[in-house]
């Protein structure tokens, strides 16, 4: 995807489909979307210690899996579909890359590289 | 004939506090449903069926201590008239088969719950199956129920112990010592696991774990600082 894509596409995401109604299901949503800032900042945090080499690629792979499959849940409920699939992609890759540890990082880059960008993007459509 | 209950009481079971949140807000927000309850993990799921008796229950998969096919099986032994609807990111055909061997009435994708819970939650509640039609064509459930068992469900609990130990990277020695078997004991339930589930080395056989058996999968440590 574009850089001008994904940000349409950030843009279109942004809160959620069913933003605004006003009831419990807004607050869960600021609440995840407040989260996602956090969730980008460990993205990078976990970018940076691969690249650096400074932990085994095992623990940054698994955690990555973990948080994109947490990201990924929570953007599927509020129906943040490119993010849903932007998560799903790096889930998917670190799976793979979990038992091919050796070219795990290749394999990981590039869907970590557009979730962080793709988060970025939401929480700045986010205010 | 048993009467539907007019306001269908729901047990919400996923281990993600924002999705467990958002879908008891979700759920809430829709006429004639209560949310009676929820859960963060299969154990804690069957002890709330027992106490709280709900109408449906919504089982997410991937869950820590015990997977969601394990609990739908356990929870539907105690609590019969309960409907599970699976509601989960995962979308592979073996989730979907063993889900619904397991007892389940309906599966459910996360990416298809603003469209579809409700049409779900009545569907089950009324007895009949749901398949949530981005899973799979709608004859799907009765062809699964006639299909043989799967590779994963031909295992015996055992095996699965082992293949869980192995996919956490523990040794046999390390697998023996904790199931009181001999090294020799563990290494043939390996090879059994292996050739049950048709992979050839250690690592396809972590991949098709990891992509079919639900566990958890726990970082061995913090990843970086921060």
């Amino acid at each position: 995807m574009t850089m001008a894509a994904e940000r349409n596409a950030a843009r279109r995401a942004g809160t959620g489909a069913a933003a605004g109604t006003g009831d419990a299901l807004d607050g869960v949503r600021q609440s995840f979307n407040a989260r996602l800032i956090q969730d980008h900042e460990r993205f990078v945090a976990l970018r940076a210690a691969l690249r650096a080499r400074q932990v085994p690629p095992e623990a940054i792979i698994a955690e990555l899996r973990n948080r994109a499959h947490k990201v990924r849940g929570g953007a599927a409920i509020f129906e943040m579909r490119e993010l849903a699939a932007t998560a799903c992609a790096l889930e998917e890759a670190a799976i793979a890359a979990s038992v091919q540890v050796r070219q795990g990082e290749a394999m990981v880059e590039a869907p970590l590289a557009s979730l962080i960008n793709f988060l970025a993007l939401t929480i700045a459509a986010n205010g | 004939m048993t009467s539907l209950p007019t306001r269908p009481g729901v047990l919400v079971v996923d281990d993600h506090g924002i999705v467990r949140d958002g879908l008891i807000a979700l759920l809430e927000r829709q006429n004639g449903i209560h949310v009676v309850g929820s859960a963060s993990s299969g154990r804690d799921a069957l002890s709330a069926a027992s106490r709280l008796k709900p109408d449906i229950i919504t089982m997410d998969l991937v869950l820590p201590d015990m997977n969601g096919i394990d609990a739908t099986e356990r929870i539907l032994k105690v609590l019969p008239t309960a409907r599970v609807l699976v509601l989960t990111a995962c979308h592979n055909a073996e989730h979907v088969y063993r889900a619904l061997r397991a007892g389940a009435s309906g599966y459910l994708l996360k990416d298809a719950i603003g469209q579809e819970i409700v049409q779900a939650v009545n569907a089950v509640r009324e007895g009949k199956q749901y398949i949530s039609s981005s899973v799979a064509p709608p004859d799907v459930g009765e062809r699964f129920f006639a299909m043989p068992k799967s590779p994963l469900e031909r295992l015996s609990s055992r095996e699965r112990e082992v293949l869980h130990r192995v996919v956490a990277g523990a040794s046999s020695a390390t697998i023996a010592r904790y199931l009181s078997l001999s090294r020799k004991t563990v290494d043939t339930y390996r090879a059994r696991v292996m050739s049950k589930l048709g992979v050839r080395n250690r690592s396809a056989l972590i991949r098709f774990a990891m992509e079919n058996e639900l566990t958890e999968y726990r970082a061995p440590r913090r990843a970086a600082a921060g």
